[in-house]
């Protein structure tokens, strides 16, 4: 008896490791692909979308013509609709990022992430705390300090409501025991220039977002949401690099590690040889040197996850963000 | 006959139904001044309340003035049948495209229109519905890649 | 300043090539064709190029996708002038006036007025940014939501105040654009408003759809009504034409210069191009010595929003690049290329990447003049089609506007509205509805929200943080008196004025049959 589920077992082995293989073979585009962004022009979804798009024109991988259209209306809800309308079109492809499972839990939305076919996560980005370059806080530690002195009134700025740059404010107001007042903008870049204007007093941008603004002597990172360090790296300034950023919990904030996956998806019930083309597709464009060198300069975490462990990765971060949504009382339902 | 006394009603009527609309669906959200500041309602609801107000008003005028309203002519019959004879094949425009997609619905209402409206020779019609379309698929399709609405057909011939 | 005189010859050196000439042309007329066509604007040319800057060196691509976005913003007032449908959302002002010039036979005047004001303008927003560089740039950093809230006040009050019409009838439209801009995701809250769980309406109301309604269809309405022909349109080709309206160009010096002001003002803060040429154009309204002509076909109500208009557009790049603030969609998609091409907006643009910036600046100049001249070179191409009998050209206008309406979003629902807007329109335009108010209220309606609520947000609640400095405090209560104006007015027993703005329902007695 317990011969069978062993021959089962390695029969399904074999199964799985032919499968991609196998798969290519039995779907591939016949029509041209749109890859739907959920964000605007210029966003980073977009420019995301745009340098897989480009990594793959350069290198031939898709045999058919791409084009990508900005879905961004409603936080990306927009897009996410419109990919419940392809359902079973794999010719849709569907950029995003954590939006996509954290949207349903904020907006009263037609579909849930579970209906979407997961095909693969590209990157993660990672999140630093900035403060005004001539500001009074010179590190995250004298920000706190601060924050605690007088409650509720320093400024974080972030870039929309009930998305990450909030769910990482009220985490680190969890973790260091402080209070902030948190101002929504519209995208990063927003954020930056308040942050340089000095209209909020600290802001928690992706490394991309604000390097200008860094290397412009207007903002400074004072710590990252990593449980270590950048590894080291050429200097950013003209004395410092991104290795030289301390951890936040290494100051008082013990938010051991926050990113944002850049998720791919394909519209609801497609058939599994087109995920399986899709995620090859993905895996290959991930390793040409456009692909490299986007993620070098936008300081992301060129982890590719694809499969059944996107499946897991999407299950642990929809786990934990909802009981931080729960408990600040954002869910909808 | 239109009348402007009927289209003044007919419109503020519309407007006071908008304005409805809107007072519903802001009355759901929080519509206060919260502590900080105005809530996400706030604005939507007055906007609403203001709109209700002024189209009420537009109607008490147009009926003090109901006298003079009444002789202006705002559409006579045959510009009337005009615009309507514009008007609907645009709707059929719109209603075609939703199934058949925007390439072939603008065929037809360009064919349509050209030939029994505009009552022009058939190659005429048909040169100008070919040519607009193909231009247009042309321009928007292969060379700025934004895709259009498509139905069936370009499924069929595999270019959507 | 000096030192940037230096640094723009530096510039001329750079953007002096054969090749780079050539991609200004080409750029150029692409931006024409995109700008032209309603369904098509700037930001879908740009982004179309970008896979091609991507083997390019940076200067290359940035004077490739600026000369595009010169190209565009020319090309958006063909079609706002011709058939009242403005192809970008910046040439809406442009109709105002335009358009009435055109069916008067006066569309060569009015296309070689636009394009030439426009060129003034963007020669003036130009000179702005190559002197005042690093001082503009530090400015737009004090920028925070109560001076946004500031700067839309006054665009607003300055556009609504100096309006004719009735005031109730003002009223109506101007609740209608707010409460259609409020449709979708209210940023400050997160939640859906107005959406009625209508998953149509999540991305909100577009502003083009409606205004492809209300102008384009809506237009071709009331002119089918009026016959079965365009009334008064001259399909004949006069060169000269276009000459005597340039010669006649530097009476109105004094309307490009403040249209000029107006646009680099909005230009360098958070306004915009399209805010900029609204309030231009209510600013001229106001204060021209032809005021009475206005809306019937008046040059200088052509004039002033198209200065206004190309000022700030080419204004705007200044905080786009030094400082990565996207000031419309085009610089979002161009901002996105900067990254890609491996540059990173920020102050230390100007100092490490001189080559890039002082080249990019100088192509400007260029590439304007180029626009220019291209674009009165179509001129008697497009007034050639106004000759083309209405029955062939009206249900070709139809379908270029519901190609237009559908690319927005690309979405089948937008066709909906915009017959429904059409239908609106066309009401709106019989009882003397005023519609510029309901579009300027979708534009900035929204952004001034969001502004005031951030500000807010800020000072937990309290009005008082409009004040709190000179800047946006005067601003502010710049807008004030201007709401005020027709009061005032009253009060300093300026009759005229006052009559204009609040005589009761002045159109009753007009009638259009």
């Amino acid at each position: 008896m317990t011969l069978l589920p062993k021959a089962a077992l390695a029969l399904g082995a074999v199964l799985l490791s032919t499968l991609p293989a196998a798969a290519q073979q039995s779907w591939k585009p016949t029509r041209p692909i749109e890859f739907v962004v959920t964000s605007g022009a210029g966003g980073g979804t977009d420019v995301f979308a745009r340098a897989v798009q480009a990594a793959i024109n350069k290198h031939d991988l898709v045999p058919t013509s791409v084009v990508v259209t900005n879905k961004g209306g409603g936080s990306g809800v927009e897009g996410f609709v419109y990919g419940t309308g392809a359902k079973g079109d794999p010719h849709k492809v569907i950029f995003g990022t954590n939006n996509a499972w954290t949207l349903p839990m904020v907006a009263k939305t037609s579909w849930t992430t579970d209906n979407f076919t997961p095909v693969a996560i590209m990157a993660f980005d990672e999140f630093m705390l900035w403060t005004k370059a001539d500001g009074p806080y010179k590190t995250a530690a004298e920000f706190v300090a601060a924050a605690r002195e007088k409650p509720g009134t320093l400024r974080m700025g972030g870039s929309q409501t009930h998305d990450t740059d909030q769910t990482l404010t009220v985490l680190i107001e969890k973790a260091a025991k402080i209070q902030l007042k948190y101002i929504p903008y519209q995208g990063g870049g927003q954020v930056g220039v308040q942050l340089a204007g000095g209209h909020v007093e600290a802001n928690t941008n992706n490394p991309s977002e604000s390097i200008g603004g860094w290397r412009g002597g207007q903002v400074k990172p004072v710590c990252v949401f990593r449980k270590e360090p950048f590894p080291p790296g050429p200097k950013v300034t003209e004395t410092q690099g991104w290795s030289d950023v301390p951890t936040c919990a290494s100051q008082g904030i013990p938010v051991e590690e926050f990113n944002m996956p850049r998720t791919i998806f394909l519209p609801p019930g497609v058939p599994a040889a087109a995920q399986a083309y899709w995620a090859d597709v993905f895996r290959r464009a991930s390793e040409t040197p456009e692909w490299k060198d986007y993620v070098a300069r936008t300081n992301q975490n060129g982890r590719f996850v694809s499969g059944d462990e996107m499946r897991q990765v999407i299950k642990k971060e929809e786990a934990e963000t909802r009981a931080i949504f729960a408990e600040a009382g954002w869910l909808v339902k | 006959m239109l009348t402007r006394f009927h289209l003044e009603l007919g419109f503020a009527a519309l407007v006071l139904l908008i304005g409805a609309v809107g007072l519903i669906g802001s009355s759901g959200l929080d519509f206060g001044w919260g502590a900080d500041g105005p809530q996400a309602g706030y604005f939507p609801f007055r906007v609403a309340l203001i709109m209700i107000a002024a189209a009420a008003l537009v109607g008490v005028q147009a009926f003090a003035n109901r006298a003079a309203l009444r002789r202006v002519v705002v559409a006579k019959p045959e510009g009337l049948r005009r615009v309507l004879g514009f008007g609907l094949p645009i709707i059929g425009l719109v209603i075609v495209a939703q199934w058949l997609g925007l390439y072939v619905a603008m065929a037809l209402y360009l064919l349509a229109v050209i030939r029994w409206q505009g009552r022009r020779p058939w190659h005429t019609a048909l040169g100008v519905a070919l040519g607009v379309t193909i231009v247009t698929f042309l321009v928007f399709e292969l060379w700025f890649q934004v895709p259009l609405l498509k139905g069936p057909l370009e499924i069929m011939l595999g270019l959507g | 300043m000096l030192a940037n005189l230096d640094a723009l010859m530096h510039g001329f050196t750079v953007a002096l090539t054969g090749y780079h000439i050539m991609l200004m042309v080409g750029g150029v007329l692409l931006g024409i064709l995109v700008g032209v066509l309603p369904g098509l604007g700037a930001p879908n040319g740009v982004t179309l190029m970008l896979p091609l800057t991507f083997s390019m060196d940076p200067v290359s691509a940035i004077i490739l996708l600026t000369s595009l976005y010169w190209g565009a913003l020319f090309g958006g007032s063909t079609t706002s002038i011709l058939f009242n449908i403005p192809g970008e959302p910046s040439s809406v002002a442009t109709t105002f006036d335009g358009y009435p010039m055109a069916r008067q036979g006066r569309a060569t005047e009015a296309l070689t007025f636009a394009f030439l004001s426009a060129g003034f303008g963007a020669l003036v927003g130009i000179i702005v940014i190559t002197l005042l560089s690093s001082a503009v740039a530090s400015f737009a950093l004090r920028f925070g939501p109560p001076e946004y809230f500031a700067v839309y006040a006054l665009a607003f009050a300055s556009f609504v105040a100096f309006g004719g019409g009735a005031p109730v009838k003002t009223i109506v439209a101007l609740c209608l654009g707010f409460g259609f801009g409020m449709v979708g995701t209210d940023t400050v809250s997160g939640s859906m408003r107005l959406t009625f769980g209508l998953d149509e309406l999540i991305r909100g109301i577009s502003f083009l759809v409606v205004v492809i309604g209300l102008f384009g269809l809506g237009e071709l309405l009331l002119t089918i009504e009026e016959g079965p022909e365009f009334k008064g349109a001259s399909g004949r080709i006069d060169p000269r034409a276009m000459l005597r309206a340039a010669a006649r160009m530097p009476r109105y010096w004094f309307a490009m210069l403040r249209g000029s002001a107006v646009g680099v003002w909005m230009g360098i803060t958070p306004g915009g191009p399209t805010a900029a040429s609204f309030m231009s154009y209510g600013i001229a309204r106001r204060t021209s010595r032809n005021r009475e002509n206005f809306g019937k076909g008046e040059p200088e109500g052509v004039i002033a929003p198209e200065t206004a208009d190309h000022s700030a557009g080419t204004a705007a790049m200044l905080p786009m690049l030094s400082l990565g603030i996207p000031g419309s969609a085009t610089a979002a998609v161009m901002l996105g290329g900067l990254m890609i091409w491996g540059l990173n907006p920020g102050p230390m643009l100007f100092i490490e990447q001189r080559d890039f910036v002082w080249g990019m600046i100088a192509s400007m100049y260029l590439g304007n003049v180029i626009g220019v001249v291209l674009v009165l070179a179509t001129v008697p191409l497009f007034a050639a089609m106004l000759s083309v009998s209405f029955s062939i050209i009206g249900p070709i206008i139809v379908t270029v506007c519901m190609v237009g309406a559908y690319t927005v979003a690309g979405a089948p629902f937008d066709l909906w509205l915009a017959v429904a807007f059409g239908a609106i329109g066309y009401m709106m335009k019989k009882l003397d509805y005023p519609m510029a108010p309901l579009i300027l209220a979708m534009v900035i309606g929204d952004k001034a929200e969001d502004a005031f609520r951030q500000s807010m947000l800020s000072s937990g609640g309290s009005v008082g943080i409009l004040w709190s400095n000179w800047l946006s405090g005067t601003l502010v209560t710049l807008a004030i008196l201007f709401l005020l104006w027709p009061f005032l007015a009253l009060l300093l027993g300026r009759r005229n004025a006052a009559e204009v703005a609040i005589s009761p329902d002045a159109g009753h007695e007009e009638t259009r049959a």
